[in-house]
């Protein structure tokens, strides 16, 4: 066998495991697994590798050899904020505004924190300042809202600072002036000494380069946590990218980033904060291109793992964003993937409310320690995994392949000690374990997509993580979703890293212009232009050819006595037409929020621009599909599975990776034991490969339907009457 | 049936069941949902609660809504009780059922209340606080059987009146403000009435704005409507209804269990509201009893001044302001169930006062009675749990939050014509009261808006031509005491690319404060404003390079504005600085640990001069000062921590010290109150921190803080503001023995010598929820 050459390759590591994902000249995939090694994450990186080499039949060191683009999903900048072992930083700022950090805004006494605790005056705290109050230093500068410098900034009062900064040990300075997007003279004035000053010992972070945007609290926290983070990413990624070239390794390493794109490790460590969870975005990227290959426009994604279900939205082929973000309670501005994360996962624990009586399941999860009562670590109480377990959908003997046992008597007696108060059966308890994760999932879904203006009726989800797959059919129902899409085989678990093999490189550039109706022209397209080069050069420094370059420009609108600033393309970037400006925003306004909904008497005012440099590093990318042929033959499986709408363990055929192969198709009920998630098709569903390979559930029966609620109206939710009422399916078809 | 007198005195559903016309409507019937169905249909409903504050502020769009989310959204059963309200305006809650109830009440007959129509109501006297609030109701008929209503609210765009924005600093009464429309089948079988949407609109100096946030109401309601119904196809409506009959039913058991753990007592508390119009210089008593018997509360306003100038509020501002406090504190894990606290919750008001105005009052400043009910009961209910042997329910006692608003609104045009007109929300950026075991959090927000935020300054610059000069946490502005109240900030700026800015200002809390320490820790700071006029350095700073941080530094001259203020000036070249209240302290601030006080000073809350004035804490080179510290506290240096709460002696006779358990006061009946055996001592308003000003300066009233202390060792138990002309023995604590199911009358100390000045008597007392 020749040695392989790979193109491309992804590496993510996360708590308990570091992924990779090889990509093959021809294409090919060839993933691997190994145990996250927590005291040096680098064995970890390497042994993943060696896995996944291994498939294609290649070691590790032919295969760092051979690689012409690696690339790395880390946690490292999360991993700082939670820890808070981030550098000693110091803010300078403009002159009486150095408070700003500190009330957040009366935000941040509840930012981020979930709405069930948000009325209990108790909990809401503001987070420990990530800049103690003496190393913020205010200096003499002003700049308007138009960017018009008031005053000039006090170089003597700067310098003075820089050094008390340092005496003080601060090893990493942010430097945020108000008005500073909208003119960075003083910004620049600022960088220029602190460079002269800092003899090259201080990690530095000016706002307008970190997070040029309207609003000085967030981006004077995009600015601090860069500085915050910097020192230790810069060095975490120089570190693994060393090891990897005394490796051998010759092609380019580039670190994946919270906008769903990644970015050389030299950029990268310029700008750590866009590392900041970054986690999530691989998926997305992945995502992008299953659509791309499906020749589709609109999904969801649902990554259910242990304790977290993770959405995000795709619109037209592109994944949502948003400008800021949460992290500590902190709010900062970063264009980053809108994807919000809502406490179901196989782990959350069902419990019984005291007073209500009522069944309830999370937030609290059992996660990878003691997990749940079935791994056999110790946990007592019930959790979402052990209902599955009871219920047939999961093979004690076959979870994550075999690799872990599970015990089904202890999910079992766990189950039923909160059956016995209930007063239900096992079965039935399970079941309703299971109902009630379903409906908090499919509401939140249904939540974030509604609140960001769209129906999720016209989408498809894809589901992936360990437990995804075994919920998606059931939520999907519930959201009238009619399609769920579940990558193939082993990459299923392996999808963020996918997707950290395949991201394009991104560079997101940032003008806040501040312009009402009529717009002025020279400085929209003077503004455009500066945009347009400065994304340009940096995407070039990436390696990129110009022709594999593609620049999205939007600007984003609003009406001026309203909040809601919206994207408006403009495609035409070096001649903007503003009227046909405004008639975008006037219709997209009114597809968002409604006919109606804008406030037109008040004028349009454009409040910033954004150019979105995408660096396409390969046009043909496959999937990971199946062999040619279903490679497994003898006895079919089966085993009794629960089904809710027939109130019974049913015997149902139970398939493995083997038995599927091109033009496979079955009916309701099935279950498909992956190796690293176990697949289920109810009785309403059919199953199919799609021509990526994928597996394909669709709603085949709404009236018949299963699962949640259908049989409400006689009893148990779980408990499904025949013919029962389901709407939700009536208006799945409909839509 | 028309309004009837309520309309006059204010309406308060009746305690039994509504005067309604038989109106069909879904119930349980029997069937309870099974505790799957329960949880997931539960969820839905409060997921519906959310989903209409979205589309609120999707249609609407106003800075109002999105930023100080200063709407409300809430289902409600068929009776119109409460099942769940959003994380949003928690004050306009309160008038959501109530014209709910009033329309089943008056609307039953003429014009009837049917499938596809919604009501609209802006009048004080049924439900809302102010006129700029308006509510539209919406019923849910299934199978022409009434399911629930859904209802929407929301601080409206201008809404007419005398002055923009609707908050009327001079009005003489009502028939100056925001003209009240009582409630009106504003949507007839799905179709918004024209006729009555252009009369609604016609007030209006934003027709088009108004006109969207009506919409926005609407649209809400549609959402919440459609879900309901949904669900009912899915579930069964007997199945929707007896979940939402649970949902209350549960938080109903919830309170009531932690009644259970409650002694029975009464608890009064007492503030002075100042101001009430244009030039006025005076104080009004306002006065709060809660008295819990058993598993029920009963708040009273009896003994407030009688309706005044422009300060009032409605008896629904007034619950209002009362439920932002009760929910919080009782039912602060119940997701927002108001329903089940208000079944045992009743409220007693004296009509004609501040805090019940009658028609025609003015009440369009309704922020100034409700947030006093609010402070009244927050003091109130913290005594109350600071009662409780939990001391889980003991650690959320809490001293009173910053309040009330600066009200401050700024209007005219920019240097390009552009009109502009707003309320400053730097206000929203306050100090929370400290808590029995926690200081308050500095600048967090507003207690009675979870969600709200301050907008950045380059916010402001970009809304209003200004330039901020500063913007701050101000140190010491939180009350001193054991556990430190959270502090608020302060704001300069000055005109920015416009010749003038209008500024009205309609506030109080000015001569003194508002946000009550507890147990001896001292009240959070003044609001205050100042005007910085005649010819300043401004210019000439600014051309140096230099950006100017006091007003000191700046020339001119230094005007302190009172807090009703119409039509200010503000030129080119002159300066604004605004400053508001702050949280208060809980416990004697000379039981502060001296290292907090250090950190304190340290992370800048607190300045070396106030940490010695307030903490009795001297600071050197090496942090403490012990030996100084220990001179500057004398007697009163505690050398163990303890408790800031006063505790009852075994025999339930008396009140203790909580440092030192010596007897301060009775808590027998005509014993003299909780706190007959203090010593007594003034404190001057000034002296509380560099915020306040004298009260002289605002006030024609000799106001000083009352302090009362232990005669044993010195620690302070209590510390009250008074105004000498009216020196009553109040707050009032008197606790029964634990468990006793019957409390003692009506012997509050205090309160019963009569004698206010104006209340006359005349007006009933109304008993209802």
């Amino acid at each position: 066998m020749s040695t392989p050459v790979f193109l491309s390759g992804g590496v993510d590591i996360g708590g308990t495991f570091t992924d990779c994902v090889l990509i093959g000249q021809d294409g090919r995939v060839y993933a691997g697994k190994s145990p996250t090694t927590r005291e040096d994450l680098t064995q970890g990186f390497l042994a993943a590798i060696e896995v996944a080499a291994a498939k294609a039949g290649a070691d590790a060191a032919a295969a760092l050899a051979s690689l012409q683009w690696l690339a790395h999903g880390t946690t490292v900048a999360t991993n700082i904020m939670v820890q808070r072992s981030g550098a000693s930083t110091a803010l300078i700022t403009t002159r009486g505004h150095g408070d700003a950090i500190f009330l957040q805004r009366a935000a941040g006494r509840v930012a981020g924190l979930p709405r069930t605790e948000l009325l209990d005056l108790m909990v809401g705290v503001k987070p420990e300042p990530l800049v103690p109050h003496s190393l913020v230093f205010e200096v003499d500068e002003r700049a308007d809202v138009d960017g018009k410098v008031l005053v000039e900034l006090d170089r003597e009062g700067m310098r003075a600072a820089v050094r008390a900064a340092r005496e003080q040990g601060a090893v990493a300075i942010a430097v945020a002036f108000l008005w500073s997007f909208a003119n960075p003279a003083n910004e620049r004035a600022a960088r220029e000494i602190l460079e002269r000053e800092a003899e090259g010992e201080l990690f530095i972070s000016v706002s307008h380069e970190v997070a040029p945007s309207w609003g000085e609290y967030e981006r004077t926290m995009s600015t601090v946590i860069n500085s915050y983070v910097g020192p230790e990413t810069a060095s975490y990624i120089d570190r693994v990218e060393g090891e990897l070239r005394r490796r051998g390794f010759g092609g380019a390493f580039a670190v994946m980033k919270s906008d769903g794109g990644v970015a050389t490790a030299r950029e990268a460590a310029q700008r750590p904060v866009t590392l900041l969870s970054s986690g999530p975005a691989g998926a997305l990227a992945a995502t992008q291109r299953m659509l791309e290959a499906l020749g589709e426009r609109d999904a969801i994604t649902t990554d259910m793992g242990g304790t977290s279900l993770d959405i995000g939205i795709l619109v037209g082929g592109r994944p949502l964003t948003v400008d800021s973000s949460v992290v500590d309670r902190f709010e900062f501005h970063l264009p980053t993937l809108d994807i919000v994360s809502v406490g179901s996962g196989g782990g959350s624990i069902a419990w019984i409310d005291e007073l209500s009586g009522a069944l309830k399941v999370g937030p609290r999860s059992a996660g990878a320690q003691p997990g749940p009562a079935a791994y056999g670590n110790g946990g007592q109480e019930p959790t979402v995994a052990d209902a599955n377990v009871v219920l047939g959908y999961l093979n004690p003997d076959y979870f994550l392949g075999g690799a872990l046992k599970l015990d089904r008597e202890l999910a079992e007696s766990a189950v039923a000690r909160l059956a016995q108060q209930l007063g239900l059966s096992t079965l039935q308890t399970a079941a309703g374990i299971r109902t009630i994760v379903d409906a908090q999932m499919s509401d939140a879904i249904r939540m974030l997509t509604v609140a960001r203006g769209y129906d999720p009726r016209n989408f498809t989800l894809l589901s992936f993580g360990g437990a995804g797959p075994t919920h998606a059919a059931d939520y999907a129902r519930e959201l009238g979703a009619r399609r769920v899409l579940v990558p193939f085989a082993d990459v299923s678990s392996l999808w963020s890293a996918m997707g950290v093999a395949l991201a394009d490189v991104v560079h997101v550039e940032e003008a806040s212009v501040m312009l009402s109706e009529p717009f002025d022209a020279t400085v929209l397209q003077a503004a455009l232009t500066r945009l347009r080069t400065s994304a340009m050069e940096r995407v070039q420094r990436e390696r990129i050819a110009e022709q594999d370059i593609e620049l999205e420009i939007v600007a984003k609108v609003k009406y001026a006595l309203q909040v809601h600033a919206i994207d408006v393309p403009l495609p035409d970037a070096e001649r903007p037409d503003s009227e046909a400006l405004v008639t975008r925003f006037h219709e997209r306004y009114a597809e968002l929020y409604g006919p109606g909904a804008g406030y037109r008497e008040a004028g349009v005012e454009i409040i910033g621009l954004r150019c979105t440099a995408t660096g396409r590093r390969e046009r043909e990318m496959r999937l990971p599909r199946p062999a040619s042929a279903p490679r497994s033959v003898g006895e079919p499986r089966s085993r009794p599975v629960y089904w809710t709408h027939h109130r019974a363990m049913l015997d149902t055929p139970v398939l493995r990776e083997g038995d599927l192969g091109p033009g496979w198709s079955t009916a309701g009920p099935a279950v498909i034991e992956l190796p690293d998630t176990t697949v289920l098709v109810p009785p309403d569903f059919s199953a199919s490969l799609d021509e990526l390979g994928s597996i394909c559930l669709e709603r085949v029966a709404p009236e018949t339907s299963g699962g949640l609620g259908a049989g409400a109206r006689d009893g148990l939710a779980s408990e499904a009457g025949k013919g029962g009422r389901d709407d939700l399916a009536v208006e799945g078809s409909r839509a | 049936m028309s309004g009837g007198p309520d309309l006059e005195n204010g309406y308060l559903p009746p305690q039994g069941p509504l005067r309604t016309l038989p109106l069909p409507s879904w119930s349980a019937a029997g069937v309870e949902p099974d505790a799957v169905t329960f949880e997931v249909v539960r969820h839905r409903i409060y997921g519906i609660v959310e989903e209409q504050g979205v589309t609120i502020t999707r249609v609407s769009g106003s800075p109002v809504a999105t930023f100080a989310h200063d709407f409300a959204t809430s289902v409600l059963t068929a009776a119109g009780e409460t099942v769940y309200f959003g994380p949003y305006n928690q004050p306009q809650v309160g008038s959501i059922d109530l014209v709910t109830k009033w329309v089943m009440e008056y609307r039953g007959a003429v014009p009837g209340i049917r499938d596809g129509d919604m009501f609209l109501c802006n009048d004080p006297w049924i439900g809302v606080s102010h006129q700029a609030d308006v509510v539209i109701v919406c019923p849910v008929f299934h199978e022409q059987k009434l399911l629930c209503w859904v209802a929407s609210t929301i601080h409206a765009a201008d809404v007419g009146g005398s002055t923009p924005g609707g908050f009327c600093p001079d009005a003489r009464s009502v028939f100056d403000e925001p003209l009240p429309t009582p409630a009106l089948k504003y949507v007839e079988d799905g179709e918004v009435r024209r006729d009555l949407e252009e009369m609604f609109l016609r007030r209006s100096r934003l027709p088009e704005l108004l006109q969207l946030d009506l919409r926005a109401l609407i649209a809400s309601n549609n959402v919440a409507r459609e879900r309901m119904l949904t669900m009912v196809e899915r579930f069964g409506a007997e199945i929707v209804a007896g979940t939402m009959a649970k949902v209350i039913d549960d938080a109903e058991r919830v309170v009531a269990r932690r009644l259970a753990q409650l002694p029975d007592g009464e608890w009064s508390e007492r503030r002075y509201l100042d101001i009430a119009g244009l030039d006025d210089r005076g104080v009004y008593p306002i006065v709060m009893h809660l008295r819990k018997q058993g598993g029920e509360l009963t708040f009273s306003n009896e003994g407030t001044h009688p309706q005044v100038g422009a300060l009032n509020t409605t008896v629904a501002g007034w619950r209002a302001g009362t439920l932002a406090a009760a929910n919080p504190m009782l039912g602060y894990d119940l997701m927002y169930a108001a329903g089940g606290l208000l079944r045992r919750i009743a409220f007693e008001s004296v009509p004609g006062t501040v805090l019940s105005a009658c028609h025609p009052a003015s009440v369009s400043n309704n922020m100034m009675g409700s947030s006093g009910a609010h402070s009244l009961a927050i003091s109130c209910l913290s005594r109350m749990l600071g009662a409780s042997p939990d001391p889980e329910l003991r650690r959320r006692a809490m001293a009173g939050a910053a309040t009330p608003f600066n009200v401050t609104v700024l209007s005219g045009a920019d240097a390009r014509g552009r009109r502009f007109g707003s309320l400053l929300l730097d206000p929203m950026g306050a100090g929370f009261g400290a808590f029995a075991g926690r200081d308050g959090q500095d600048t967090g927000g507003r207690s009675w808006d979870p969600i709200a935020t301050m907008p950045n300054v380059e916010y402001n610059e970009r809304y209003f031509p200004i330039l901020c000069l500063y913007r701050r946490e101000a140190p010491e502005s939180g009350g001193a005491g054991a556990l430190r109240g959270g502090n608020s900030g302060i704001v300069a700026f000055t005109p920015h690319q416009t010749d003038a800015i209008t500024v009205d200002i309609s506030s109080g809390g000015w001569a003194l404060p508002w946000a009550a320490g507890l147990f001896g820790g001292l009240p959070g700071c003044t609001n205050g404003s100042r005007h910085l006029t005649g010819t300043t350095r401004l210019a000439e700073l600014l051309a140096a390079g230099r950006v100017p941080q006091s007003l000191d530094e700046l020339g001119g001259e230094a005007r302190e504005l009172p807090p009703r203020q119409r039509d200010l000036q503000l030129q080119a070249g002159e300066i604004f600085e605004l400053g508001w209240s702050a949280g208060g302290g809980f416990g004697d601030p000379f039981a502060r640990d001296p290292l907090a006080v250090l950190a304190d000073v340290s992370r800048q809350k607190l300045s070396a001069e106030a940490a010695r004035a307030l903490y009795g804490v001297e600071l050197g080179p090496q942090g403490v000062d012990e030996a100084a510290t220990a001179a500057l506290r004398g007697a009163r240096a505690q050398t163990q921590p303890f408790e800031a709460i006063p505790r009852l002696s075994a025999d339930r006779s008396a009140w203790l010290c909580p440092a030192c358990d010596a007897k301060i006061g009775s808590n027998e009946p005509q014993g003299g109150g909780y706190l007959a055996d203090t010593k007594i001592s003034e404190m001057a308003i000034e002296a509380l921190s560099r915020w306040n000003r004298e009260p002289r300066r605002f006030v024609d009233h000799e106001i000083v803080l009352r302090v009362h202390s232990c005669r044993a060792c010195g620690c302070n138990v209590e510390a009250h503001v008074v105004d000498l002309a009216d020196p009553r023995m109040l707050p009032a604590m008197r606790v029964e023995p634990l468990g006793a199911a019957v409390a003692a009358g009506a012997g509050v100390p205090g309160a019963e010598s009569a004698g206010i000045p104006g209340l006359g008597g005349g007006n009933p007392k109304q008993e209802m929820r």
